[in-house]
């Protein structure tokens, strides 16, 4: 008995290969241009597999907003396709990076795959991703419909491996708890700060000490993503450049020292204790939420990961542009949270039949970013009816929207995250904390940075 | 050894009394050290979010409640049953295979000569002086290339040839007089059969404690099992409470339920069992 | 491929019984042994055998398993064989040396330090407090010997949460503690401040070291309440006639008598504090600025989140070297000790 469930079993896959194979034909029916309506093109496609059943697997990393967004859009699919059954797996943020760093060599990983887009080509270069068909999207089309920042990272090589499903941002404007504000005498907090000097004065008078100990911080951005991308955009509104056109990695200039120096200065002004506060003990996005911080450097993926936990803050709690250097408005935003099929998937049609569905099509698009609380990595959700709903449902989302324009990708460093929490991250947060000199920072902080580059 | 000399035997009573009292206070004190993590543990679980917020902490929970246990039970992305058959599968598999080939293997190694055994065994006790980390890279690598990363078998499959149970059951086996085995034989038995129905009998203590050791060992794993088992849904207790004490940074009060839901079952368990788990390591002077 | 990852010492050997040779026996046990041992040869060949030759033969390649590589093992092609390139790199002591070399530099480092804390501090409590348990009245040392050996089977990802929880600046018990003593708050981050260092140890290492110790020494207690027991009634009774007490006692009858005891038990405790790994990682993670980085920490992260294996690999040689000059040592210091 169990020899024929096996044989018949490898039946099944082998004929879901000749499927896959098939679709990969020119001849397949099915239009990028006919993408009015998700339902219809889910038809089309289905149609055109053939309707016996196909099970897929997505891995994803825990995140309880965005994984009830893809359950969502996994029971619409499955729903209107009914012979498809998909399965969402999840794993913790460190886990996942880890989980795919050695399953897509052993081959295990599932047929769909949530990326950071920066890690794409990697991945893809060693052959471990599928190519974007181009019945699902052409090159053209995915260029003129995303954000360049956000689909900078699925493109390797000319060739696209995913596409991203959020604009994701760290650094432009900061959390602020507006309860708190009130309590310090600071009612027109959300109108925003002229310039920095305006800034430290309420982040000062937001800061609550004991005994000569902080227990609020005024202003936490020591976490690893918050100081990262703090100094990568200071030194651009400095007018700086950290990675230049062919591809070599600078911070030992004027730039960066001013961007050290600002960042040391609201430690100097005793906002917050980079000992107590950082991306290990008190980290912002619990921190902020637990009211041990009255304003956090952290992106708006943190306000629906938190609110469950945390609605007494989540209700007082809107995000405030942080001023610029002189005026100038310049950001470093990461390519977003994406989607990409394995080179290995015995169902890759399906597999990119869903990717379509879930972040092509921009009513599902933007339902999924309502859902899981993220800004739109497609253009033209970010205007009309859609941005208004977006807003709509998260206020928070406002100064945001005015900020993607001025977001920069962050550049192609071939170890993005080595990079930023391994390098960037611990060296800054020691010269905050006073065990490194500004020079030492910069000058060993070019090197390690250089060393990723060979 | 060293010549002893004392001096003449003039204690006071009294003195003697204050020593004794300083011993008592002492192991009074040093237990409360010991149990202290575990107090602690247990009354934050106990707590509200707010109270373990507070600065300073209290010590004894203000209005004790029993919320963080239920939280923890009910919440969807915490199935602490099916971490609990993950790490019971792992650990029980694991000691059935330890404890069958260690008790045959210890047996031959005892009883038996044969060609190359001094070779054999002293690579078998070479092998338990290579740092885990040296061999979990190839480990991995093998389990890989068979596709069992991911999988509960993939914790199991290399489990059977445990060098330190080989070794206790060798040390116990010797003393398995000779003469018995060849009266057996003498009465016609097998030696699969004197295998089973006479040296297994006389060597249960030492697989009891063998048995008791590795499961210990296998349900407080933490390394290997996060190398290998890459899925939320796969993993094992001690991966499963690092995560969502991550996961939950500020809500220790949440953390620390989570912790006496993993830990303390296993205490009783020790505590069940005890006599033969000291048993063991003061007899083969090995530790996990 | 146990996950326990025993490591330990042969205690002396029974005298081996006169040599019965394999001649001798007759076919049946010859059958028996044969197929028994054959698969089990087999077995070890694949899951022992095999790993330790190719996790010596990975120590010469650039190997990452993110790339395909030849034929055998995935090595060479484009994992390409480098020689000695990774110990010579090794030796570059220079601060301009790539970040990998500086971090395993700063892991051996750490990892000496703690090995060589561990053992002083662990035979200061457990030799003391075994003697004190094995004195007092029967009940109660049975008592005693299972609280303090409760940690040992704790789960060292539990150990690590709540000794964290207790060492937390704001929540933890030991701040509050020291903040009810001073009357002022007191919120010293032991875990995460790089700039606490007392002499060349960091505190963060410290905090380390005290769940360690905290969690291990149950077992060392173990040993040496067993080695009490086995000292003859006689000799203490002599030693009492002559008007022997207490710490007189400990210091010239019992500890002279279990010095093979100390001896062994000090080597195992140095050798597993080499392949400590849960706890660090789960309560420091490496950290502050690496002051609580460790060799096998060391070599998890480059092999599995850096897929650096064939350095990874390398860096585990050199702490395999380091357990095996250890174990030689003892093995030396042993057998002297033996035939005193």
């Amino acid at each position: 008995m169990r020899k024929v469930m096996l044989i018949l079993s490898l039946l099944l896959v082998l004929g879901l290969v000749a499927c896959g194979g098939g679709t990969n034909a020119p001849a397949q029916p099915t239009q990028p241009a006919a993408d009015s309506g998700a339902e219809d093109s889910g038809a089309a496609e289905s149609e055109s597999i053939a309707t016996e059943p196909v099970s897929l697997r997505i891995w994803t990393h825990q995140n309880n907003a965005f994984n009830a967004a893809y359950q969502t859009q996994i029971d619409a699919y499955m729903a209107a396709n009914p012979n498809v059954t998909i399965t969402l797996e999840t794993f913790d943020y460190d886990t996942y990076i880890q989980t795919l760093q050695t399953s897509i060599p052993a081959g295990t990983e599932a047929d769909i795959v949530q990326m950071f887009g920066s890690w794409v080509c990697s991945y893809a270069d060693g052959g471990s991703l599928a190519e974007m068909p181009a019945n699902v999207i052409s090159m053209a089309d995915a260029e003129a419909q995303i954000f360049p920042a956000q689909i900078g990272g699925y493109i390797c090589n000319d060739k696209l491996y995913g596409v991203p499903q959020e604009f994701n941002i760290e650094y432009g404007a900061t959390l602020v708890n507006t309860a708190a504000a009130e309590e310090a005498g600071l009612t027109d907090i959300t109108s925003g700060w002229a310039n920095w000097d305006e800034f430290i004065a309420d982040a000062k008078a937001l800061t609550v000490t004991q005994d000569g100990v902080i227990t609020r911080t005024g202003y936490n951005y020591t976490a690893a993503d918050a100081l990262s991308a703090s100094f990568y955009s200071l030194i651009l509104q400095n007018g700086g450049q950290y990675l230049s056109e062919d591809g070599t990695f600078t911070v030992n200039t004027p730039e960066g020292m001013a961007a050290l120096e600002l960042l040391k200065r609201f430690v100097d002004e005793g906002i917050i204790d980079p000992v107590l506060f950082n991306g290990e003990s008190n980290w912002v996005g619990e921190s902020f939420f637990d009211g041990s911080s009255a304003m956090g450097l952290i992106g708006p993926w943190a306000v629906p990961e938190y609110s469950g936990d945390y609605p007494e803050v989540a209700a007082v709690t809107q995000y405030v542009d942080l001023p610029t250097v002189s005026g100038t408005q310049a950001l470093v935003a990461a390519s977003g949270w994406g989607l990409a099929v394995s080179q290995r998937s015995p169902a890759q049609d399906v597999a990119w039949d869903f990717v379509r569905f879930i972040a092509l099509d921009p009513a599902n698009a933007v339902q999924w970013n309502l859902a899981s609380g993220t800004l739109p990595a497609l253009q033209a959700n970010i205007e009309g009816a859609a941005a208004d709903e977006l807003v709509a449902q998260f206020p928070h989302f406002g100064p945001w929207l005015g900020l993607l324009p001025f977001a920069q990708y962050e550049g192609a460093f071939p170890d993005r995250d080595l990079v930023w929490y391994e390098i960037t991250y611990p060296r800054i947060l020691s010269f905050l904390q006073g065990t490194a000199t500004a020079e030492d920072t910069l000058v060993t902080l070019e090197r390690e940075v250089r060393e990723t580059f060979k | 050894m060293a010549t002893i000399t004392f001096r003449p035997a003039r204690k006071s009573e009294q003195r003697l009394r204050f020593g004794r009292l300083a011993v008592y206070v002492f192991l009074l004190v040093g237990s409360l050290i010991a149990l202290l993590p575990f107090v602690w543990m247990i009354l934050a679980s106990l707590k509200t979010g707010p109270e373990v917020r507070q600065i300073p902490p209290s010590f004894w929970p203000e209005a004790p409640t029993l919320d963080n246990y239920r939280t923890i039970l009910t919440d969807p992305t915490l199935p602490l049953s099916l971490f609990y058959r993950n790490s019971a599968i792992i650990a029980i598999s694991n000691v059935i295979l330890a404890v069958g080939t260690s008790a045959l293997f210890g047996y031959i190694f005892a009883k038996f000569d044969f060609p190359g055994k001094r070779a054999l065994f002293w690579f078998i006790v070479a092998t338990m002086m290579i740092p885990f980390q040296v061999t979990m890279i190839p480990g991995y690598l093998i389990l890989a290339k068979l596709g069992l990363i991911n999988k509960l078998t993939g914790l199991i499959i290399g489990s059977a040839f445990n060098a330190f149970g080989i070794f206790l059951v060798r040390q116990f086996a010797l003393s398995i007089p000779g003469e018995m085995l060849d009266a057996a034989r003498v009465d016609g038995a097998s030696e699969w059969r004197i295998f089973w129905s006479i040296a297994l009998p006389q060597l249960g203590p030492a697989l009891a404690t063998l048995g008791m050791m590795t499961f210990m060992w296998n349900w407080n794993a933490y390394l290997w099992p996060l190398i290998v088992l890459t899925e939320q849904n796969k993993r094992t207790l001690p991966i499963i409470l690092n995560w969502y004490s991550t996961q939950h940074s500020n809500q220790i009060q949440l953390t620390m339920a989570a912790s006496v839901l993993v830990i303390i079952p296993i205490l009783f368990v020790f505590l069940l069992t005890q006599r033969w788990i000291v048993r063991g390591m003061t007899l083969s002077g090995m530790k996990g | 491929m146990n996950s326990a990852a025993t490591q330990s010492t042969v205690l002396p050997d029974a005298p081996t019984p006169r040599p019965r040779f394999w001649q001798g026996r007759t076919g049946a046990q010859k059958v028996f042994v044969l197929s028994a041992l054959t698969p089990m040869i087999l077995y070890v060949a694949f899951w022992s055998l095999l790993p330790i030759v190719w996790a010596a033969a990975l120590a010469f390649f650039d190997y990452s398993a993110r790339r395909q590589g030849g034929v055998v093992l995935g090595l060479g092609g484009d994992n390409p064989f480098v020689g000695l390139q990774h110990f010579r790199n090794m030796l570059n002591f220079s601060p301009e040396a790539p970040l990998e070399v500086r971090l395993f530099h700063i892991s051996v480092k750490t990892t000496l330090m703690f090995a060589f804390l561990i053992v002083p501090l662990n035979l200061m409590i457990t030799l003391p407090l075994a003697a004190m348990i094995e004195s007092v009245h029967n009940r109660l040392r049975l008592g005693l010997r299972t609280i303090f050996f409760l940690p040992v089977v704790t789960s060292s990802v539990g150990v690590a949460i709540m000794w964290g929880y207790i060492l937390h600046p704001q929540r933890g018990l030991l701040n509050a503690g020291l903040g009810s003593v001073m009357g002022r708050m007191v919120a010293i981050n032991w875990t995460g401040d790089p700039s606490l260092i007392i002499g060349p140890i960091p505190v963060a290492l410290i905090a380390v070291i005290i769940a360690y110790l905290w969690q291990d020494i149950g077992y060392n207690l173990i040993i040496f309440i067993a080695a009490l027991q086995g000292i003859p009634e006689s000799i203490r009774d002599a030693a009492i006639m002559d008007g022997a007490t207490g710490i007189t006692m400990f210091r010239h009858i019992t500890l002279p008598l279990l010095r093979p005891t100390i001896l062994l038990a000090a080597i195992l405790t140095m050798i597993s504090a080499f392949q400590v790994f849960d706890i660090f990682q789960v309560m420091t993670r490496g950290g502050p600025d690496n002051q609580t980085r460790v060799l096998t920490f060391d070599i998890y992260d480059n092999a599995f989140r850096f897929q650096n294996m064939g350095w990874a690999a390398a860096t585990s040689v050199v702490l395999f070297l380091i357990v095996l000059a250890i174990s030689l040592l003892q093995n030396r210091m042993l057998r002297s000790e033996w035939e005193y």
